[in-house]
């Protein structure tokens, strides 16, 4: 009998498998593909204190082994997730972890006390490192006394659990994981996408309408290894690892590395039933290799 | 301004499907037509719809690609895709071969509605490839004895295939090409505009349908407007996921400047006063 549970700090995961926000709507959208109550984890969309159209289009472009993305936080709002998507989440048997962004300090706080009245949610993770909003987002990331600052006013409204996501997008990833641990952050998940750009050498114009937008896919995983890599070094946060997961083999590397849980992103894409059948090879992986326990694997990394 | 059928309450589940081709068939210009045997799709998809292929096993491309449901056939359990050669994608697909197994995932999206039994006529316009979801369309039509009208317009004349099968599916042919050589000289939204006026007095209702480039259908959503007839056009857009996630297909609604329908799963059928395609 294996055991694949993790726990990231206080929170409880019946495996390490969450999937990564933005990439997985509300879920439902992925329900006809599996069981989401397979999930170790379900990480929303970003939710923010209003509505949001999101950006002008062509919003995504194709990549060598990845996509960028500069979809602008599009989302229902927060009253309306209360209402029209949370019933569907409070149902299924896995962590529901609700995204959550603010275009002010305090506006994230006000986010997180909305959703905080409701039942259903257990953890929030709060993105300070989206690369495609003109306010907040990586701006915010970017600078450790902000980020500290936004944790902090989350940790006095909740006492549920409270994921930061942090940028890769600065030059030392491990001082922003020691601010917010500081702070009081539960743990850290890394990376958010990588800032990049394309461009279309027939029309000589961006490929994204926002001209800069986030990478993801296969193409930064090196890069989110190396990150959590870092952050592990330096502190003793919780992590959850993501960056070009496509298989449970880059699972594997995330947990090797240090991070105690995983997501899936970009590969939800393109196959919707990733998340189930990496929660599957774990298992054989572990089966075959004897090894009880998954989280024994966590952090062993050989150097 | 109409409101599209909401989806079948019995609506058919889309799923992850390894299928088998059948066969490969190349036509004129980079044409060519995958047929491939899945149940699923044969008997439970409605035209307009899509599925979502996967063209590699490897990271590149990355993204599957979207097409319409072209024909099916219930008798052999087959389905085919039609599609025209211009990337990465699209160049792996033309490549594939009989025996081979096909990944993809579907029916997705919405699907065009289809009008009442009786004294109809449907107008179907079709720029180059887009002719690929009107096989299955016209069946369907024929099924209720409808009238049916297809104009279809391409560049010359290497931009016509199945012609024959399109007849026999119901349709009455008017083609136009850009250079002339076969049909009426100029583009189809004029050769529809000449003629459109005769069709629509031989029935009491009407219906138009099209799809291809966002210029063309434009100025086919003009034209519906200002004859006052009902018109569903089916988008193509870049997609990532195919399944309402990425929110990367949009297209904008009519009504309110800053906000977007999502083609893959409001769509890819939409009324033409719905949404915005003048940029």
């Amino acid at each position: 009998m294996i055991d694949l549970s993790v726990s990231i700090g206080n929170l409880k995961l019946k495996n390490p498998v969450l999937t990564a926000s933005g990439t997985f709507g509300y879920g439902e959208e992925y329900s006809p593909y599996f069981d989401l109550s397979r999930l170790g984890g379900l990480i929303t969309k970003t939710i923010t204190l209003k509505p949001r159209a999101g950006n002008a289009f062509p919003r995504i472009a194709e990549t060598a082994a990845g996509m960028l993305n500069s979809i602008g936080l599009a989302n229902v709002g927060v009253e309306a997730f209360i209402k029209d998507k949370l019933p569907y989440l409070r149902r299924l048997d896995t962590a529901i972890v609700v995204n959550v962004a603010g275009f002010t300090v305090d506006e994230y706080g006000e986010v997180v006390r909305r959703l905080d009245d409701a039942e259903g949610i257990d953890a929030y993770e709060i993105n300070v490192s989206c690369p495609n909003v003109k306010e907040g987002g990586v701006i915010f990331g970017s600078n450790p006394m902000i980020t500290a600052q936004i944790t902090e006013i989350i940790k006095k409204i909740t006492s549920r659990h409270v994921m930061i996501k942090l940028t890769p997008n600065v030059t030392r990833i491990e001082e922003m994981a020691i601010a917010v641990e500081k702070a009081g952050a539960d743990s850290v998940s890394l990376i958010n996408t990588m800032i990049g750009m394309a461009v279309d050498v027939d029309t000589r114009r961006p490929r994204i309408a926002s001209v800069k937008a986030g990478l993801s896919g296969p193409a930064i995983k090196p890069i989110a290894i190396a990150k959590v890599f870092d952050v592990a070094q330096h502190t003793d946060l919780p992590i959850i690892g993501l960056g070009g997961i496509m298989n449970y083999r880059d699972a594997l590397e995330f947990l090797i590395t240090g991070a105690s849980g995983i997501q899936v992103g970009t590969a939800n894409y393109m196959e919707p039933d990733i998340c189930s059948r990496i929660i599957d090879d774990l298992k054989h992986y572990c089966e075959k290799n004897k090894i009880p326990q998954l989280r024994q694997i966590i952090g062993s990394l050989n150097i | 301004m109409k409101n599209r059928s909401e989806p079948d309450l019995i609506h058919y589940p889309p799923s992850i499907y390894e299928c088998t081709i059948r066969d490969v068939a190349e036509f004129t210009s980079n044409i060519y037509r995958i047929r491939f045997e899945s149940e699923a799709i044969s008997n439970h998809s409605r035209p307009g719809q899509f599925i979502n292929i996967k063209v590699s096993d490897d990271l590149n491309p990355l993204w599957r690609r979207p097409f319409s449901i072209h024909d099916v056939n219930h008798r052999e359990n087959t389905a085919d895709i039609l599609f025209k050669v211009i990337g990465q994608g699209t160049e792996l697909m033309s490549q594939m071969q009989a025996a081979q197994n096909l990944n993809f995932i579907g029916p997705l999206g919405n699907s065009f509605d289809l009008p009442e039994d009786g004294k109809e006529n449907a107008i179907i316009i079709a720029g180059g490839i887009g002719i690929a979801p009107f096989m299955l369309l016209c069946r369907r039509l024929k099924e209720k004895n409808v009238s049916i009208h297809l104009f279809w317009g391409g560049r010359d004349e290497s931009d016509f295939y199945l012609l024959e099968e399109f007849e026999r599916s119901g349709a009455n042919l008017h083609l136009s090409t850009e250079d002339g050589s076969v049909g009426y000289k100029g583009f189809v939204t004029s050769l529809c505009e000449a003629e459109i006026h005769d069709i629509l007095k031989s029935g009491t209702k009407n219906m138009i349908y099209a799809c291809g480039p966002n210029p063309m259908l434009h100025g086919i959503s003009e034209i519906a407007q200002r004859i006052d007839v009902p018109c569903q056009i089916s988008l193509e857009t870049l997609m990532a996921c195919g399944l309402g996630a990425c929110l990367g297909c949009g297209v904008k609604r009519r009504t309110e400047e800053t906000s977007y329908y999502y083609v893959c799963k409001d769509g890819p059928v939409f009324y033409s006063d719905e949404v915005d395609l003048s940029d």
